[in-house]
């Protein structure tokens, strides 16, 4: 059987009805549907079922998402230590999508887009030559002071203990972003925090304390914002 | 109606959507905190009737704001927000099911919110159950159009953009997810009438 016009303006406009009932329509359409249920009996019990359905899954509910956002935090803050500049990271689907895409291994995929933007690694290399000034000219008065030295860094060798004695290395910190210059070295050397890398997008720093200053005690102090220990791969 | 996707009880509703996104762009970790907090509501029914496992759905909402966050510069604003973290939720949901090799059953993660006042009848109660039990015969792409539509007051071509399929497929989608539930329903849905 053939529908006639009539019939397929009714399909249309029954086809809008579950957005009539939300209230999503546009104007135009609203009042299409509107019109139309006006006149038409079985249209307008449809809407009314369809309004009954609709409160009866809005009464539906799932069990809140137990999460924790402190560990989500710090995978966040992970992520950003370890993509700097998350924006230059394509997504696998992304680089699926390229027909182009002939490197397969993801450092390589890093290394082409690298180098496929030669404005950007010339900044890059701007950048770095004019941070390097900046460290030299002005030694006093620089946070890398408190990177930690050649000395200071710990080494492991495969049969050696991993776990080093006195220093807690494993430490993501954030600090109060309005602090000067000389009120971050105050902080860092009260504290006898070495700056491992940073700072990420997100102004954290991997740094390293001694053992005997306590997670507490750094999270108690006003200026630093965020002190979550790395948890091991 | 309800409509949770833009919810004025959001953190973040006072400021304008534009200058929201700026701040996740800019690695505002208190901005990303009220996102976090107002999706995990959000998400924790749409992601649910996907998946419907406790563990599953920690795990697809957690894997969704990680990739808000690694992509927020990527965000074009060509949608909006709430669209935009719902398509990736989507895409993360049917993901996390082709892993799952034994079928998705609808345990007690999904529940109706009981009314405590005496209208609350057992005959309601009742019609609820027969609701859910209908719900559950529907293939996931139909429970997640009739969800955006009903629980998240979506307009169609949202959910188009959702779930990347034309505006039609949406439409026809919820026409067959209509007619399941009427007929999973029976004679039941003219005694609510």
């Amino acid at each position: 059987m053939t529908k006639s016009l009539s019939d397929l303006c009714d399909i249309h406009i029954e086809s809008l009805i579950p957005w009539y009932v939300t209230n999503q329509l546009c104007e135009d359409e609203l009042v299409k549907v509107q019109h139309h249920i006006d006149d038409c009996a079985d249209c307008a019990k449809i809407v009314e079922e369809e309004r009954k359905i609709a409160i009866f899954i809005q009464e539906r509910e799932a069990n809140k998402i137990p999460s924790d956002w402190k560990i989500f935090q710090q995978q966040l803050l992970n992520f950003d230590l370890e993509h700097p500049n998350p924006m230059t990271v394509q997504s696998d689907s992304e680089i699926k999508k390229s027909p182009h895409n002939i490197i397969r291994f993801p450092i390589l995929r890093k290394t082409k887009i690298f180098i496929s933007k030669p404005k950007t690694l010339g900044f890059i290399i701007t950048a770095q030559a004019a941070a390097l000034f900046a460290i030299i000219l002005t030694p006093d008065t620089n946070v890398f002071n408190n990177i930690a030295n050649e000395d200071d860094q710990i080494y492991n060798t495969l049969s050696s203990d991993q776990t080093e004695p006195n220093q807690n290395i494993n430490i993501v910190m954030q600090f109060d972003p309005s602090l000067t210059i000389e009120e971050l070295n105050t902080l860092l050397n009260n504290n006898k925090i070495k700056i491992i890398s940073g700072p990420t997008s997100t102004n954290a720093y991997r740094v390293k304390v001694p053992n005997d200053i306590t997670l507490e005690t750094l999270r108690s102090h006003e200026n630093i914002l965020i002190a979550e220990p790395i948890s091991a791969e | 109606m309800s409509d949770r996707a833009v919810s004025p009880n959001s953190a973040y509703a006072e400021q304008s959507e534009a200058a929201f996104i700026k701040r996740l762009v800019d690695r505002d970790m208190q901005a990303f905190e009220c996102l976090y907090e107002d999706y995990r509501k959000k998400l924790s029914y749409f992601i649910a009737n996907m998946v419907n496992k406790p563990q599953l759905v920690e795990e697809v909402f957690n894997d969704t704001m990680m990739v808000v966050w690694q992509k927020i510069g990527d965000f074009a604003g060509a949608s909006k927000l709430s669209t935009w973290i719902f398509a990736i939720a989507y895409r993360k949901a049917i993901r996390a099911r082709s892993k799952i090799d034994e079928p998705i059953s609808n345990d007690t993660y999904i529940h109706s919110i009981e009314d405590n006042d005496t209208e609350d009848t057992l005959e309601k109660s009742r019609l609820r159950q027969i609701l859910n039990k209908a719900m559950e015969t529907l293939s996931y792409e139909h429970r997640a159009v009739i969800n955006l539509t009903y629980y998240e007051g979506l307009h169609y071509r949202d959910i188009a953009a959702i779930m990347e399929c034309p505006i039609d497929t949406v439409k026809t989608r919820m026409f067959h997810a209509r007619r399941q539930l009427k007929k999973s329903l029976g004679g039941n849905i003219a005694d609510w009438l």
